[in-house]
Formats: C-alpha cells, sequence, structure tokens
C-alpha cells in the first residue's frame, strides 16, 4: 500500500517526465522550466555531498573537531591532512580572478600524482597484456586429445592480423603506399568492423535508455491512479491548443 | 612572484610525479607508506575541486533575477529548488533520511529527470541510423553490416529469427553466433589496437607533464 | 529527411516500445550468453560468507540499463549468503541509486547492513579511490552512504582491504571507469573481476574479455535480462522438489505453507507472493512458467521492445539502401545517356 507522499511522488515523476520528453516536438516552457528543476536539484545536491561525505569526515572530522558522536577522549587527531585541506581550499580560489593562480599548485600536485601513479599499471595492463594475448600462440585451446583446436587457432590468428593491421594503419611517421599501404587499408576495415559493432550497440543503449523510461511509465505510473493516462491525455491537449494557437498566429501574419 | 605562478607548480608536478613513478618500482615498507597516504590525500583534494562552477551557475541566475533579463522566470525556478534542497538538507538531513524532503526530492525529482534526459537519443539515434547508414564505399559497407549483425544478434529476436539452425551443422550461422564471434574476435582485435595507442599515448602524456613540457593543465592565467 | 517523416519515425519507434509493455507476451528467447555467464559462473563458485565488490559506477542517465543488472547481480550474491561491499565511484548522483539497492534487495533477503553488506559511496579521484581501496578501505571511507560511523560496520572489521580479502570485483560502468578498475584495481589488487556497462561502450571492453582480464562482460540491457534469467531460473530450482510433494491444482498458498514447512529461505517466500494468492495452476509447468515469469525483472520486461525497434530499424536502414542504390543507378543512367 503506497502512502500519500509516494503517490504524490510518482504523479510528479511522471509529470517531470513528460515534460522532458516534451523537447523531441520542440523546445518549450515545459522543457525549460523541468531543465531548471534539475539543475537546482543537482546542484544543492552536490553541495551537500561534498560537505556530509568528503569534507566533513575526510578533513574536518580528522583535523580540527571529532565526529558526533565520538567523545574528544576517543578521537584520535590526524594532523597530517591538513595538508590535503589546504591543497582543496587552494584549489577553490580558482573562483575568484585575482588569486586564482593559487590553484595552480594545487593542480600540479594533483596532476603530478595522476601522471606519475598511471605509468607503471598502464605499462602492465594496457600494454603488456594486451600484447601477450594478442600472440597467437597465447589464446590457443586445445582438445582433449591435445591437438589445436582449429576454430581457435584461426580466431587467434585473425586478432593477431586485426591488431598488427590496426597498428599499421595508426603509425603515420611512414606514407601508406605499397605493402604498408595495403595493410592499413587492411587495418581501416578492421576499424570498420570494431566502429560498426560500437554503433550497433549504441543504438541498442540508447533505445534501453527510453524502454526504461516508458517501462516506468507503463507499469509504475499507470497503476498509481492512472498518473500516465491522465497526465499524457493532459499533455496531448495542451500540445493541440498550442499548436492551434500558433497558426491561428501565422495566418493573420501571412494574410 | 612569476617563479610562484609559474615555476613553482611545476616544481611540485614534478617532485610528485617522480616520487609516484619510483615507489611504483621500490617495494619497501617507506615506499608503500607514501604510496597508501598519497592514494587517500588525493580524493579530499578531489572533493574540493566538486565545488568548483557551483558559484558561476549560481551567480549567473541570481544575477538573471536582479537584473529581471529575459527568460528570468527559469532562473527563478532554478533558485527555488536549489534552495530547497538545500534548506530540506540542513533541516532534515541528506540521503541519510531515507523518508525526508531531501530523498523524496532526490527520488522522484532528479532520478526520473536524469534518466529521460538521456533516453530522448533514443529518437535521434533512430533517425540517424535510417538517414545516415548508407553503403556509400566498401569501408561504409563493412560498418553497416557488422552495425546491423550487431543489432539483430544482441536482441531475442535475431536468436528467434535463426533458431531453426539450432542443433544443425550450420548452428554458427545462428545470430548471436555470428555476432558473439564478430565481437570477440574482430571488434576486439579493432579495438585493442585503439587500446594499445591510448596506453602509449598516457604514458607519453604523464612523462611530459612530469618533465614540464605539458603545461597546459595550469591555465592560461597569467 | 522532412519533419512530418521525423515525427513519424518518432511516433513509430514510441509505439513499438510502448505497446509490447502493456500487451506482454513470451515468444523470444533470451539466451545467456557465455560473456554473461563468466560473472554468473563466478559468483556462483563462490561459498557462503565469501565478499565480493559491486561496484555500482553510474549515475540516473544509464539507470534503466544498469539498475536492473545491480538488482539481478545482488540478488544472485544475497541469495548464495555473499557479502557483499558496495561502492559508485562514477558521480555523485550515483549513490542514491546505491543506497535504493542494497536497501532494496537486502530487505528481500533479510540481510543485516553493515554485517552482509555495505554500501560506501562515492569517492572522487577514480584511480586514487581504488588504490586506496586496495590498501585501507577505512582510510578512504569514514561514514558510510547512510551516514553510519564504518567502526560500526562489521564487514569492515572482518575486510580492512579489498587486497587477499575479496574474491571478487563486479564494475558496473556508465563511463569509462572499468579501464581503471582494470589495471588499478584487479591487476594491482590480485582479484579476478567481471564488469558490466551500457551497450555504449560494451564493443570497446571485448579487447579485455578476450585477454582474460575480465572474465565475464555483460552489455546492456540485454545482459542484465540474460542475467535475470538465470537468477530467475536459480529461485525456480528451490520450487521443483516441493511441486513434486504436492498435488495439483497448485495454488501459492498451499506452495508457500509447504516451503515455509521446509525452511525454504525468505527471498524464495517473497518471490513466491509476487504471484497472485487466489489463482490456481493445473499443472507443475504452468506454476513453475508464471513463477518463472512474475520474477524476471525490469530488463527482461524491455526485451520484446527492445527486439521490435531493431527489427524496423533494420528494415528501415535496408529500405534507405535499397532507395539510395535506386537512385544512384538512375542518376548514373541519365548522366550516361546525357
Amino acid at each position: 500500500m503506497l502512502s500519500i507522499w509516494q503517490i504524490i511522488g510518482i504523479w510528479v515523476a511522471t509529470a517531470l517526465t513528460l515534460m522532458m520528453l516534451s523537447f523531441l516536438y520542440r523546445d518549450n516552457p515545459f522543457f525549460r522550466l523541468a531543465e531548471h528543476l534539475y539543475l537546482g536539484i543537482s546542484n544543492a545536491y552536490i553541495i551537500w555531498f561534498t560537505w556530509d561525505q568528503i569534507i566533513e569526515p575526510n578533513f574536518i572530522n580528522r583535523v580540527f573537531f571529532p565526529p558526533s558522536g565520538t567523545s574528544p577522549a576517543e578521537w584520535q587527531r590526524e594532523p597530517w591532512y591538513i595538508i590535503p585541506g589546504l591543497l582543496g581550499i587552494l584549489m577553490l580560489t580558482r573562483m575568484f580572478p585575482k588569486i586564482a593562480w593559487l590553484s595552480r599548485w594545487a593542480l600540479a600536485f594533483y596532476v603530478g600524482y595522476a601522471a606519475g601513479v598511471s605509468i607503471g599499471p598502464t605499462l602492465n595492463s594496457y600494454i603488456l597484456a594486451q600484447m601477450y594475448s594478442t600472440f597467437p600462440l597465447t589464446n590457443v585451446s586445445f582438445n582433449a586429445n591435445g591437438v589445436v583446436n582449429l576454430p581457435s587457432l584461426i580466431n587467434s590468428l585473425l586478432i593477431f592480423i586485426g591488431v598488427v593491421t590496426v597498428l599499421v594503419y595508426f603509425f603515420f611517421s611512414y606514407e601508406h603506399k605499397g605493402f604498408i599501404g595495403k595493410t592499413a587499408r587492411l587495418g581501416i576495415w578492421v576499424l570498420m568492423i570494431a566502429l560498426g559493432a560500437s554503433f550497433g550497440s549504441t543504438v541498442m543503449a540508447r533505445v534501453s535508455l527510453f524502454i526504461g523510461r516508458a517501462r516506468f511509465l507503463v507499469q509504475d505510473a499507470e497503476p498509481t491512479y492512472h498518473a500516465f493516462s491522465i497526465l499524457l491525455s493532459l499533455a496531448v491537449i495542451i500540445a493541440l491548443v498550442a499548436y492551434f494557437l500558433e497558426k491561428r498566429k501565422a495566418r493573420p501574419a501571412q494574410e | 612572484m612569476v617563479f610562484l605562478k609559474k615555476q613553482f607548480p611545476m616544481i611540485i608536478a614534478f617532485s610528485v610525479g617522480i616520487l609516484m613513478l619510483i615507489q611504483f618500482f621500490i617495494p619497501s615498507k617507506a615506499s608503500q607508506a607514501f604510496y597508501e597516504t598519497m592514494n587517500l590525500w588525493i580524493p579530499v583534494i578531489g572533493g574540493f575541486a566538486l565545488l568548483l562552477g557551483i558559484d558561476s551557475v549560481v551567480g549567473t541566475h541570481i544575477k538573471k533575477v536582479q537584473k529581471l533579463s529575459s527568460g528570468y522566470g527559469y532562473s527563478l525556478v532554478f533558485l527555488i529548488s536549489f534552495v530547497a534542497m538545500s534548506v530540506s538538507w540542513i533541516v532534515w538531513g541528506g540521503l541519510e533520511n531515507t523518508t525526508g524532503p531531501f530523498s523524496w526530492m532526490f527520488f522522484n525529482m532528479f532520478v526520473p529527470m536524469g534518466a529521460t534526459m538521456f533516453s530522448i537519443l533514443a529518437f535521434y539515434i533512430a533517425s540517424a541510423a535510417y538517414r545516415s547508414f548508407r553503403a556509400r564505399t566498401p569501408d561504409a559497407t563493412v560498418l553497416l553490416i557488422s552495425a546491423v549483425i550487431v543489432m539483430l544478434g544482441r536482441v531475442p529476436i535475431g536468436t528467434w529469427l535463426t533458431s531453426s539452425l539450432t542443433n544443425t551443422k550450420l548452428w554458427w550461422l545462428q545470430f548471436p553466433e555470428v555476432s558473439g564471434w564478430l565481437l570477440n574476435v574482430l571488434n576486439a582485435a579493432g579495438f585493442r589496437g585503439i587500446l594499445l595507442g591510448v596506453g602509449l599515448g598516457i604514458i607519453a602524456t604523464s612523462v611530459r607533464i612530469i618533465f614540464g613540457v605539458e603545461k597546459t593543465y595550469m591555465g592560461g592565467m597569467e | 529527411m522532412t519533419q512530418r517523416e521525423r515525427y513519424i519515425l518518432y511516433l513509430l519507434v514510441a509505439l513499438l516500445i510502448f505497446l509490447p509493455l502493456i500487451f506482454t507476451f513470451n515468444v523470444f528467447e533470451n539466451r545467456p550468453t557465455p560473456e554473461v555467464r563468466g560473472v554468473y559462473d563466478t559468483i556462483n563458485s563462490l561459498n557462503p560468507g565469501d565478499v565480493m565488490v559491486l561496484s555500482m559506477d553510474f549515475d540516473p542517465g544509464s539507470e534503466p540499463e544498469l539498475y536492473p543488472m545491480a538488482l539481478a547481480v545482488l540478488r544472485h550474491a544475497f541469495s548464495k549468503d555473499i557479502r557483499v561491499i558496495g561502492v559508485g565511484f562514477f558521480s555523485p548522483q550515483g549513490v542514491g541509486l546505491g543506497v535504493s539497492a542494497f536497501s532494496t534487495v537486502g530487505d528481500e533477503f533479510g540481510k543485516v547492513n553493515g554485517v552482509d553488506y555495505v554500501f560506501l559511496g562515492y569517492k572522487p579521484v577514480l584511480i586514487a579511490a581504488i588504490q586506496a581501496m586496495n590498501d585501507n578501505i577505512k582510510g578512504l571511507f569514514q561514514v558510510d552512504a547512510w551516514g553510519r560511523r564504518v567502526e560500526e560496520l562489521k564487514l569492515l572489521q572482518d575486510v580492512p582491504k579489498l587486497r587477499n580479502n575479496v574474491k571478487y570485483l563486479v564494475v558496473l560502468a556508465a563511463g569509462e571507469t572499468v579501464r581503471p578498475w582494470v589495471a588499478f584495481g584487479s591487476a594491482k589488487g590480485g582479484y579476478p573481476m567481471g564488469a558490466g556497462c551500457t551497450a555504449v561502450s560494451f564493443a570497446d571492453y571485448f579487447s579485455f574479455y578476450q585477454s582474460g582480464q575480465l572474465n565475464g562482460l555483460m552489455g546492456g540491457l540485454k545482459a542484465a535480462a540474460e542475467y535475470e534469467v538465470m537468477v530467475a531460473d536459480d529461485y525456480l530450482k528451490n520450487l521443483s522438489g516441493i511441486l513434486e510433494k504436492s498435488n495439483s491444482p497448485f495454488t501459492v498458498e498451499e506452495i508457500k505453507e509447504l516451503m515455509v514447512k521446509e525452511g525454504a529461505p525468505k527471498y524464495i517466500l517473497q518471490a513466491l507472493s509476487k504471484l497472485p494468492s487466489d489463482r490456481k495452476f493445473n499443472t507443475a509447468q504452468e506454476f513453475s512458467a508464471a513463477f518463472f515469469n512474475a520474477n524476471l525483472g525490469a530488463a527482461s520486461a524491455g526485451m520484446n521492445s527492445q527486439s521490435f525497434v531493431h527489427a524496423i530499424l533494420t528494415v528501415f536502414i535496408i529500405m534507405g539502401n535499397i532507395a539510395y542504390f535506386r537512385s544512384r543507378k538512375k542518376k548514373r543512367a541519365g548522366g550516361t545517356s546525357a
């Protein structure tokens, strides 16, 4: 049994969903209203989250005050956290043009960390592990009697040829003509297959997103006092009225 | 002053970068302690960075309402929702209060709107696929065929269309099998080539940042 | 493409999505693929009490695809009494979805927050957060997503860090978080990893799946539906013995009583309550089919719509190309004759 606030919530969610979807016809006041509502809630949420989940527990409660519910006797101050706290505050100076240059120190610290820490794992996981599994002998499977499984051998050879030809295509230091040109051409075809698969998947993804909303409207909103059908009918009436009003405005202009 | 604005940040980036790079190769306790400390400090700095941008968004809308510019009504809606969400956090608590107004607004307003915003793309991609998917060149034809195979292989109707081939000698021609093979072999090869390039690019850019060749992260401020 | 053609296409797509949701039917089989089975079989192989990590790296923009996936994976893990540590490193807005998923499924299974599962929330700077999780979870998270201190959470007393303590990681990613988890999480921490992602990035991650860095890969709504099918199948296995002991016609109440007598877990009794209590089923197969369909989730509900839209788009693409080749032939013929 839903409470009154849950019922109101579903009606509000349905109305806002339809207001957002109205953009499919054209930009309109209902969509703009919903968009600004979304932005307002989103920005306030970020401020809550940043204070409640990051700054207060990870900085304030480590350096200055114990968290609520913890006695000062039990609390262990961690003074070194003043350093990231200060660097974080320096990051915020970006909001004030006169002292914005101070944020470069915090950015440099952060970017230096990211640059230094990335090199080893990138080499291991994105390059060495990938290269290892490209070579045919590393990913071939064998039958029960120890004989190479022919389809897996063909697949592993195709992978090897595919990766090499794609890398040749991306190597622009030599002109793509002759043998290198033909290899690069094959690389383009492999890339086209990969990008085609990606596009096909993207179509699937986008359609899935709307299916999710449609499912909400039909299976969650509609059973709740016909929220979907009532609000949709209202939306259609408003759209038709707006359309005819616009047509009337356009006719005198033509006349 | 120029030193503090230009060279000092580069010294910071170099020192931190080199230390993080070296610690990867040194398995000592001190190196490990340094590594763990940095991993705990960086999210604190990143947390403050989340607040950047909010001041300009809120400021823009406040100015619009003050000057009564065109569309100031929408800015008013923004400010009212911003204040309402903030007040409900301060008075009744955030998401930890699962029955409070903050949670109510998040689940009944923010989540539906956020989900719907991206769902509109379904129609745009449908019209894009219809308009632009033409086999103009051999490359485009290959892309088109690959996309269609994946689109049909990744839905149950594709399985149904070729279900008569199950348990026959041509089982491998079923849409799910063909799309599975395409994704696991040729598609994997293509994206692996791209990934190798990306990996090398990450390493090159990281080295450039550490040694001060790459300075764009500092911005164009004087 | 004229504006009128565009709106007709939009209307057609909308109808093909809405109608199968309103008038449901089961014709098209959703066969689990090897990539999705990889995640399912790995979780199946874990023992009760083992700990796995579920990283819900998505926000409301990807909720339709990844939220059903999260629910299915959590249902599977909790049915095996696996303890789950949850995080969400994509965006702060994803925390609410994590809170909702863990609460919903946790209540279904009678799991205790803090003992059987924790959801810690979001921390910025993905590569730092992942590496910190490997070595010191309580250093990174001071409070969980509900604002409770981590010292109060029993699960984190048993698992202070992921390295050497965690048996499996599943990342459900809306954006680019799978690659960092592979390089900085799984590889450095020494635990196996599977991934779920939106269909947009699904094709990209096959290079990791093929290399074995991911032992399972779930892409998009279809993968979520496949997982739901496997979980519903799992639930159904609990019923088969009971159905043999009872007599037709089968009612939900009778089966429930029998299951309570047999000491069935809470989630099965909850699963049974999804069927109408007054309905009578003439055969065990009818009952099983109804139970199975009632326990599929949101992803499976959308598969018919997905199928029809893909089919119609394929037809339109073929028609568009036929028209294109015809007009090209005409132009060439017209050019030659001139």
